[in-house]
């Protein structure tokens, strides 16, 4: 399978720290999974507020990891919320940023030896 | 120097890129970083009064503004850099006006932005700190205690009358001999007064030329005469708040002193040029070597000036009638001279301090200073003798016949004594001059009545 996220630039940036770098890994596999599921939840309920909240905190995630495949769409669904207008695309799109959340933790998990 | 380390919080409710961030500002070792993840945490830490904190702006718990605005309250010292991932221009400009130092975007280069952005912080925050311990300092330099020296009870009733005029805001009138200190006095009243906070301006009347000292004191408008091209401030308005030191007070013309007169009586002032009036809370210290009542008498001063500034006087006793604090004074001097050039330290021999002693000092401790330098600086040991203490005058204290209960032998003794100083200790020269034998010269050498250099004994 394609490899999802990328962290070459959290690599750059903090120069090279293997270990710090594990330590962001961790925090992703113990975050990311919630807040996907809340994103659900809110768009479940047009809870435009914590849609866009949830969406928000996610984009800083998401670019961190350097998860291309979900770049713009998170960014759609942020734009959206704030402008709380629905669509019929929406739950699909939730959707497939879970799966795709899923996937990546899978990837880490793996990646990083972790539990 | 030791950098001192900077204390930053980093507040943000995504735990990934909160530590993101600490990660990375911890690279540098000066840095202490923290990390909150809710308002309520920061809230309860913010007593430590951080140096730096970076703030999200959309917490979930408290409104980012909100959360700014406590901030500023409890720790109004803390710079606040915001980082928003929300592109609004409209609440950065807000943010700005509530008091957050600095805006950054949710990005990429996020990191680099904020490390550049802290890096520029910490040179204020040293700079400011810098300020502060500068500012102590300058008390402290004019700590009077401290600045001013002398054990003898002439300057202990200065310290006194000082005291005084430091408690209250009552006009102080200085007098004393040119060199003996009265803008030192002035100095250190003001530093050590309610006003310190605010300027000491000084205004040497007698350095100003007459036609330009009204502008100097109140001001003028753009176009009030020839030359003036600008609006200016006067030393009355810089003053504000503080203390304006008006320094040999006796040079001012009569129609100025008008003038001055009625900015003391009124206080206010008019720029020259202007109708506008404005209101001027400054405290007056003025000083001048002349005797002003004699000054009245000549006609050269106003009378109700001279009652108006009169307020506290402090007369400052000339050098030689402080004789315990010359050498005090000299000391002092020697070892500060000693220590600003990195020479080894210094001190007097006993002829030196007796030359010290014994002379009239007509410019007083300026006098003083510039002779122990020179000395420090022509001494090649550790002492300085009396060759080094260079007085070009002839001791002017010389002997007053008539006064003092002397015997006709001290009076000889002395007059043999000064005649030996002035002529270089050349015996016959002296001899032939007072008209006695040289072996009387000679025998009271010997017995120790007269002193010699000790250039000429070795010879």
């Amino acid at each position: 399978m394609k490899k999802l996220y990328n962290i070459e630039a959290i690599l750059k940036t903090h120069y090279g720290d293997q270990d710090f770098v594990k330590s962001m890994a961790e925090l992703f596999i113990e975050h990311l999974p919630e807040m996907s599921t809340e994103l659900q939840k809110a768009s479940a309920k047009k809870d435009w507020n914590n849609l866009y909240f949830y969406a928000h905190k996610m984009k800083a995630s998401i670019d961190l990891f350097s998860i291309e495949s979900l770049t713009d769409v998170i960014r759609k669904l942020e734009k959206q919320a704030k402008a709380a207008t629905d669509s019929n695309t929406l739950k699909q799109d939730v959707n497939y940023v879970a799966d795709i959340i899923n996937a990546c933790v899978a990837q880490i998990k793996n990646d990083f030896a972790l539990a | 120097m030791l950098r001192e380390t900077v204390c930053i919080y980093v507040v943000d409710d995504d735990v990934l890129y909160c530590s993101a961030l600490a990660h990375y500002l911890s690279l540098n070792p000066d840095y202490k970083v923290r990390t909150f993840h809710s308002a309520k945490d920061l809230k309860a830490s913010l007593h430590e009064n951080p140096d730096i904190i970076t703030l999200d702006y959309s917490m979930p718990d408290t409104k980012g503004e909100d959360l700014l605005g406590l901030i500023m309250q409890e720790s109004p010292e803390t710079k606040v850099i915001i980082i928003s991932g929300q592109e609004d221009i409209k609440v950065a400009i807000d943010l700005f006006k509530k008091g957050a130092h600095d805006y950054i975007q949710k990005d990429a280069d996020t990191q680099q932005r904020l490390w550049m952005a802290i890096q520029n912080l910490r040179e204020t925050i040293e700079l400011k700190k810098e300020v502060e311990s500068l500012k102590k300092e300058v008390e402290k330099k004019y700590d009077f205690q401290h600045s001013i020296i002398g054990n003898s009870t002439a300057i202990k009733k200065i310290f006194a009358l000082m005291e005084k005029a430091i408690s209250t805001n009552i006009t102080v009138s200085i007098t004393g001999e040119t060199g003996t200190g009265k803008e030192l006095v002035a100095k250190s009243i003001h530093f050590n007064s309610e006003r310190k906070k605010h300027a000491f301006v000084p205004v040497n009347v007698a350095a100003i030329p007459r036609d330009l000292l009204e502008s100097e004191l109140f001001g003028h408008e753009k176009g009030a005469f020839t030359g003036a091209a600008n609006r200016r401030i006067g030393k009355f308005e810089e003053a504000h708040n503080g203390t304006l030191f008006l320094d040999e007070i006796g040079e001012m013309d009569l129609s100025m002193q008008a003038k001055l007169l009625r900015a003391l009586q009124e206080k206010e002032i008019t720029r020259i040029g202007s109708n506008e009036i404005v209101k001027v809370n400054v405290r007056i210290i003025v000083a001048t070597h002349r005797n002003l009542q004699e000054e009245i008498a000549k006609g050269n001063f106003r009378e109700d000036l001279y009652y108006r500034l009169l307020g506290l006087p402090i007369a400052l006793p000339p050098l030689r009638d402080r004789e315990n604090d010359i050498l005090l004074i000299a000391k002092y001097f020697i070892d500060q001279f000693c220590k600003e050039n990195k020479l080894g330290k210094k001190h007097l021999s006993l002829e030196a301090k007796h030359k010290l002693i014994s002379y009239s000092f007509p410019g007083n401790i300026r006098e003083l200073k510039s002779l122990v330098e020179l000395a420090c600086v022509m001494s090649e040991e550790e002492e300085i003798n009396e060759e080094h203490l260079q007085i070009y005058l002839t001791p002017v204290k010389s002997l007053t016949y008539g006064t003092g209960n002397y015997t006709l032998r001290e009076y000889m003794r002395k007059l043999i004594q000064q005649y030996l100083d002035e002529y270089d200790y050349d015996v016959l020269k002296v001899a032939g001059k007072l008209d006695v034998g040289k072996s009387t010269i000679y025998r009271m050498i010997n017995s120790q009545q007269l002193k010699v250099s000790k250039r000429k004994i070795d010879a």
